[in-house]
């Protein structure tokens, strides 16, 4: 009963993405059906026919200008562009009205916007702009020499084409003939005037063109969401090899070229694609050419603008497609691609979520308005002639057919009986859940398909790492006291068998394996040797019992490698142990400071002792040279003296006294003969003469 | 038979549809990392253990219990007890193990829940008496020095071994398991004791802190007296050095004189004496000269 559960589950899974794209893109779609109706109200389309019968650029110009924002699907835009030629648009500007009208308009912005981001929501109704100008001059071009002729009959038949859609647009006679009576509420006054205007830019906003899109739309998102649930995450990058390059855009041309889709359809339908790994460019492209074309419409293009043109305005449309794929993917595909992502992924907050659910409940309820006033069997009827067109248009290239069925076939088998084991990796291949071969070197091998064989491809020489990182784990040390550890093992699959069929692949198992042999180790040694001297020893420890403990496991995995990261003291007394080491630093610097300080002293000393002896030294010379000079002077003075002895000694003795004598005070006694002197001497007594020459 | 063609094949597809539940509930696939057991009405009719493809009787007959063949491996979440000392412990550890009898399994346990749930148990209560034997103390070496670091981290082992015994003994012979490997991943205190831990370490630090800096003011003080002395030293030999150079250029220069003094020493002596005068006679020298001195006859005579 499995694949009835996993049938359910998936059944599941699709309703829950088609949910899922419903809520990210209401809003869109409702803020596109009401600018679609503010633009109808303001931009009545007989303003664009007239317009559009100016030959050459200018008309070309106004019709892809004018074109651009309209939100007609491509069915739609042919009547009303038979309609225009009937009116007397030129063939250029025809062809690129074609172009511009479907490729893009206000609705397929918004939903664009939403979805894909700002970058594709601008980007792309450029290029679109881009496209049909360039379809228009291209037309332009080989219709130059032709006679621009008007086939009533046909253009009359084109339009009243096909699906009985209400083209309103198709009447550009006079007043858009809506049911809504608008002549007469356009007569009365200015406020109702507006209030008029409103009713009708609701009405046909959020009716008419409801009734034309929401189908579409609709499907459109269930497809995605079917898209989105049955295609794995990675599957355009890594399984098919399709995700960039020029290949998958050709692979979108292909796909949206005959298809026929709608601007609004096509537009979640890229985003899923996107989110599937689909390159922004291929997207572009099939956001581009899907709208722009089907087998339909190219047989009335053909029959409207002729075969030639026809010819030049397909490959147009894929050639800029292509190439605005490829400049959008070098420049922005990263953003477009994480935008997208984030679209299907990132949480909303209360207020958007209730936002968004409002909004698809409206749209929802918009639709099912839309069902009962308007019969589904018509597009059901356009997608019938879809089908028996592209029937036939494969009918027609049956043997090619074949041969691609063929193809295909293979291509599919191939997988299933082949095992490719890539570099790094080992194979096992597995019949009725029995290993017969297993350690499978990198290579191509057969095996039966299933259920009889089963195969897995086991990683081996990726490392893969892990810290044992506990903020609680804390290891007790010898003496009582708490240490933090962080450690990392780095190990790697050595046997696939082991690995696969040995044990749990529980990785945990490793962590605690290593836990256990650091309190081991750490309950060995006191705090302050795993802190210094013995962290290397106790890492060491740490290495070999943990790759012994680990190959004996027998599990299959092999220790690469296993380091202490962090050994710390616990946060709650990391700055005490902190203060130690600033407490060694202050030592050092103290003796350091007592070292600058004794240098200073003992130099200074050094410097005084130079001083004094060289003080010493300059007096000790002075006084020998003072006596040297003495000696000299004293020879000759004696030698002198010698000779006459009584009038040297005299002429000596009297100039001796006038030095002598000359300073102090003097006193005569004049007391003749008298032996001594009486000291008691009163200077104003009477027998005291002052020493006076004149007296 | 009297079937017309699409009777014969509606027939045919009936018979196919039957083929195919058939098959599907009779055949079944027992994976290499797998013990598969087929239960005819509930008891157990056959055990096996080799991969392949078997049979079987069809579903509401036989059905297939299967058992995983590989390594479990399991956590004992972290649980505190006592030790004989009184100390409160906390330990966390695992276990690793494997189905060794899938039938007795499947009748004591059932499945790997309830499996792990009475392991886990055991594992409590094993350990819980196992530390309650011995002192806390037991489990830390005394002092680094005295035991290698292999030894003292022997006692936790051998409680690991006591618990591990204990455990597997119960297991295999009640359980239908194979205890592979037990570890403790944890040991430690609880917070409480922690925070009372960290406060110890904390005074034990700052105590090593302050140790560090008065050896550091210590040392300072040392390295300054020490400059200080050699500086002295320094200028009391300076001092010494320019004395004995004074003494000596005094000793040179009174050589000097007395060579040059000696050619006169009359002259000598009588120069010096009037040098002497000149020297001891100031300002403050009063002298008093007698009126009939030999200096002065020629200033107060009797003739004018």
């Amino acid at each position: 009963m499995s694949w009835l559960n996993s049938t359910v589950d998936l059944l599941w899974q699709v309703l829950l993405e088609i949910t899922s794209v419903f809520y990210e893109s209401s809003v869109f779609i409702l803020l596109g059906f009401a600018l679609a109706g503010i633009l109808h109200e303001f931009v009545p389309l007989k303003l664009v026919a007239r317009r559009l019968g100016k030959p050459g650029f200018r008309s070309i110009f106004w019709a892809t200008a004018l074109g651009a924002p309209l939100p007609l699907c491509s069915c739609g835009v042919l009547p009303t562009a038979a309609a225009l030629r009937r009116k007397g648009a030129s063939k250029p500007a025809t062809a690129s009205f074609i172009v511009s009208v479907p490729e893009t308009g206000v609705d397929s912005i918004a939903v664009t916007y939403g979805l894909m981001g700002p970058v594709m929501a601008i980007y792309r109704p450029i290029v679109a702009v881009v496209t049909a100008t360039v379809a228009g001059i291209a037309c332009l071009f080989i219709t130059r020499n032709e006679q621009d002729a008007i086939d009533e009959d046909d253009l009359l038949e084109i339009e009243h084409h096909g699906h009985d859609h209400d083209h309103h647009y198709h009447d550009l006679d006079g007043e858009p003939a809506h049911s809504h009576g608008k002549r007469s509420v356009r007569k009365s006054g200015r406020r109702d005037r507006w209030g008029g205007r409103l009713k009708r830019m609701t009405g046909y906003g959020f009716r008419t063109i409801v009734d034309e899109v929401a189908f579409w739309i609709v499907a459109g998102l269930v497809v995605t969401g079917i898209l989105m649930a049955l295609l794995p995450d990675d599957f355009f990058s890594s399984s098919l090899d399709l995700g960039s390059g020029i290949l998958p855009m050709l692979l979108m041309a292909v796909i949206g070229v005959p298809l026929y889709t709608c601007a609004s359809m096509s537009t979640p339908i890229a985003a899923g694609l996107v989110a599937t790994g689909l390159s922004p460019g291929a997207a572009l492209v099939f956001l581009l050419a899907g709208p722009a074309t089907s087998i339909a419409s190219l047989t009335i293009v053909g029959k409207l603008l002729g075969r030639l043109s026809m010819i030049a305005y397909l490959t147009t449309i894929i050639v800029v497609a292509i190439s605005a794929g490829l400049l959008l993917d070098l420049f922005a595909a990263e953003q477009i691609r994480e935008t997208t992502v984030s679209t299907f992924e990132s949480p909303d907050g209360p207020i958007e979520q209730v936002f968004k659910s409002l909004c698809a409940l409206i749209f929802l309820a918009l639709f099912v308005n839309s069902l009962g006033r308007k019969s589904y069997q018509e597009p059901l009827n356009d997608i019938r002639k879809q089908g028996s067109l592209l029937y036939a248009g494969i009918h027609h290239i049956r043997r090619l057919g074949y041969v691609l069925a063929a193809a295909l076939l293979i291509v599919s088998v191939i997988p299933a009986v082949t095992l490719r084991v890539g570099p790094g990796q080992q194979g096992i291949i597995m019949r009725f859940g029995e290993v017969v071969t297993e350690g499978l070197e990198p290579g191509l091998y057969a095996h039966f398909p299933w259920p009889v064989d089963t195969t897995r491809l086991i990683d081996t020489t990726t490392v893969r790492g892990m810290y044992i990182a506990k903020s609680t784990q804390e290891y007790l040390t010898s003496d009582e006291n708490v240490i933090s550890l962080t450690s990392i093992i780095q190990y790697r699959v050595d046997d696939s068998y082991a690995f696969e069929f040995g044990g749990e692949k529980n990785v945990e198992l490793l962590s605690d394996l290593a836990s256990r042999i650091l309190v081991q180790e750490i309950l060995s040694r006191p705090i302050d040797e795993i802190y210094t001297t013995q962290r290397s020893a106790v890492e060491a420890a740490y290495r070999t019992k943990l790759a012994k403990d680990i190959a004996a496991l027998q599990q299959g995995f092999e220790l690469v490698e296993a380091r202490l990261e962090h050994v710390h003291a616990p946060d709650a007394v990391h700055n005490a142990f902190r203060d130690v080491s600033s407490a060694l630093e202050d030592r050092q610097r103290a003796t350091f400071e007592a070292d600058g300080r004794a240098i200073e002293i003992v130099t200074g000393a050094r410097g005084r002792y130079t001083e004094a002896i060289a003080v010493a030294e300059a007096e000790a010379s002075a006084r020998v040279k003072i006596a040297e000079g003495l000696a000299s002077s004293f020879i000759p003075q004696a030698e002198v003296f010698r000779e006459q002895p009584e009038i040297g000694r005299y002429r000596l003795r009297l100039e001796a006294i006038e030095r002598s004598l000359a300073r102090p005070s003097k006193y005569l006694n004049t007391v003749p003969g008298s032996q001594s002197v009486d000291l008691w001497i009163d200077p104003g007594q009477e027998d005291v003469i002052k020493f006076n020459y004149r007296e | 038979m009297s079937l017309n063609l699409a009777e014969r094949r509606v027939l045919a597809g009936i018979l196919f549809v039957l083929a195919i539940i058939a098959i599907n509930s009779s055949a079944f696939v027992v994976d290499e990392s797998e013990y598969a057991m087929v239960l005819r009405f509930g008891r157990v009719v056959s055990e096996i253990d080799e991969p392949g493809l078997k049979f079987k009787w069809p579903a509401p007959i036989d059905q297939i219990r299967r058992f995983d063949k590989r390594v479990l491996y399991q956590q004992i979440p972290q649980t505190e007890f006592l030790s004989a000392d009184k100390k409160n412990v906390l330990v966390s550890s695992f276990l690793t193990w494997r189905i060794q009898s899938p039938r007795l399994f499947l009748e004591a346990m059932s499945n790997r829940d309830s499996a792990e749930s009475r392991l886990s148990t055991l594992v409590k209560s094993s350990l819980g008496s196992a530390l309650g034997n011995r002192p806390f103390s037991d489990y830390i070496p005394e002092l680094p020095d005295e035991s290698s670091p292999v030894e003292s981290g022997q006692n936790l082992l051998r409680l690991e071994n006591t618990v591990f015994e204990g455990v597997s003994g119960v297991a295999s012979a009640d359980y239908g398991i194979e205890v592979v490997s037990f570890g403790i991943s944890r040991f430690s205190f609880p917070q409480q004791n922690l925070n009372a831990v960290f406060a110890r370490m904390r005074a034990e630090r700052e105590r090593i802190a302050s140790a560090y800096r008065s050896e550091g003011a210590a040392e300072a003080r040392k390295i300054l007296a020490n400059a200080e002395r050699e500086a002295r030293e320094i200028l009391a030999k300076a001092e010494s050095e320019s004395e004995i150079l004074r003494g000596q250029s005094e000793a040179e220069a009174a050589a000097i004189y007395s060579d040059a003094y000696a050619t006169d020493p009359e002259f000598y002596e009588f120069l010096r004496k009037l040098e002497t005068y000149e020297k001891i006679i100031d300002e403050k020298t009063t002298v008093i000269v007698p009126a009939d001195s030999n200096l002065l006859d020629l200033l107060i005579s009797e003739e004018p």
